[in-house]
């Protein structure tokens, strides 16, 4: 748990590693998208071996995926599964009870199931090729054109740091709740279901109440080192876009387009 | 935003970040601690920061961090599979959670309706979600996506609505 939020992160060097972040995320919106918008058979096998590819270029490994990919499968399969014995319409090729296999139901179930994977590779691919560091900071570009709308978007990436930073920070706050409850003696791995549910109520009190103080001392903290909020900042850390960058985005826009003209219209 | 403000969203997100993290293993159904910490938040903290913090919490995994429960996440894709609704309806459950606390609570027996109702919001919004998402019937998206979260959703509210009042009286003095 403690190094939960770099877990998934695999260092490297790759072509796509050193893409610019906004650009991997925009394009990884943009391929989920046009995952869900599909409906021809081929579609979905361009789209897996654009994310293929980019897996092979990205050096991260297979096994790093699967592993991803596991934890959704089950979930996958089984939604899957009950679409395709769940809807009736078209040929009916099978029928038992109130389960049947139809054309459209086949259809659905196969579409779905792509789309899921599809979505799931592509968005591994994101998280395995970009820091959490470089995350937030796409996550504020992203929001900067709100600006003209008078959203405070420096509020809200601060509001980012802050929530990243704590996490360990109160991970750590847990495990020395939970052992200055072990000590005064609760067990938390004894009881039926109903007393280990009773358990959490021991480390929530204190967890929050100490997190109220947190937030208050952090508030006075800024507030008297002067911060005031919704200003310019410069950042320590700059986004470079490259050459590289605009040919993976024209490609991928391209490989859209041609999609959409050639084979789902 | 003021200055305590952004102090409390940040450092609250992190708190459900965290609480997101830990599933108590139950038979059948997990038991996360995602849901309670969004019941407690709502029924703790005033609308605006509790809104904000859950906003910005699925923000976060929105754009691909591991922060949804049992510390998974497949960024956007997250929101697409047939369990999305439950997590864009967090928001719906949050603002009328606190808009409800906040305005009509003199904390008596009736106090455990709010997250009780807030819940319902919650599983519903989520089940028709799960239905127009999978193409299943309404009569078998219920079955399974909703009646077996409705045990484990009552004790949450039990555990949120005692824990959230113990919380306003030390906090707010309420």
């Amino acid at each position: 748990m403690d190094n939960f939020i770099f877990g998934q992160y695999s260092p490297g060097d790759s072509f796509i590693h050193r893409l610019d972040p906004r650009n991997k995320l925009f394009l990884t919106i943009l391929i989920i998208v046009a995952s869900l918008l599909i409906h021809s058979w081929v579609s979905p096998l361009i789209l897996l071996l654009v994310c293929a590819f980019a897996i092979q270029t990205s050096h991260v490994g297979w096994h790093f995926l699967i592993h991803g990919i596991k934890f959704f499968i089950h979930m996958i399969l089984l939604t899957s599964l009950l679409q395709l014995l769940l809807s009736r319409s078209g040929k009916v090729y099978w029928y038992f009870w109130i389960f049947n296999i139809s054309s459209f139901g086949a259809h659905i179930a196969i579409m779905s199931f792509f789309r899921f994977i599809i979505a799931i590779i592509i968005s591994m691919l994101f998280l395995l090729t970009t820091s959490p560091i470089e995350i937030s900071d796409t996550i504020s570009s992203l929001l900067n054109p709100l600006k003209f709308i008078h959203v405070p978007v420096e509020d809200i990436s601060l509001t980012i740091s802050i929530a990243l930073r704590f996490v360990p920070t109160m991970t750590g706050e847990v495990h020395r709740i939970m052992d200055a409850q072990k000590s005064r003696g609760v067990q938390f791995h004894k009881g039926n279901v109903i007393k280990r549910i009773k358990m959490s109520i021991p480390i929530m009190f204190p967890l929050f109440i100490n997190t109220f103080k947190r937030a208050e001392d952090l508030a006075s903290a800024m507030i008297l080192r002067g911060y005031t909020g919704n200003r310019y900042r410069s950042s320590i850390r700059k986004m470079h876009w490259h050459i590289n960058d605009t040919i993976v985005f024209i490609a991928i826009i391209l490989i859209i387009i041609l999609i959409f003209l050639l084979i789902e219209s | 935003m003021k200055v305590k403000e952004i102090s409390f969203v940040g450092i609250f997100a992190a708190l459900l970040i965290l609480f997101s993290l830990i599933t108590i293993p139950t038979p059948l159904v997990p038991f996360t601690l995602q849901t309670l910490a969004v019941l407690i938040i709502g029924g703790t903290l005033r609308p605006k920061l509790a809104i904000s913090t859950v906003a910005l919490y699925l923000l976060l995994g929105f754009v691909g961090l591991p922060v949804f429960a049992g510390g998974a996440s497949s960024g956007p894709a997250s929101f697409l599979l047939p369990t999305g609704g439950f997590l864009i309806s967090f928001l719906l459950e949050v603002s009328f959670l606190s808009i409800m606390t906040s305005k009509f609570v003199k904390y008596d027996h009736y106090s455990f309706v709010y997250p009780l109702l807030a819940s319902v919001i919650n599983l519903v919004f989520g089940w028709i979600w799960f239905k127009f998402d999978t193409g299943m019937t309404w009569k078998v998206s219920l079955f399974t996506s909703l009646v077996p979260f409705i045990i484990p959703e009552i004790v949450k509210c039990v555990i949120s609505t005692f824990v959230s009042q113990k919380l306003r009286v030390i906090i707010h003095n309420k």
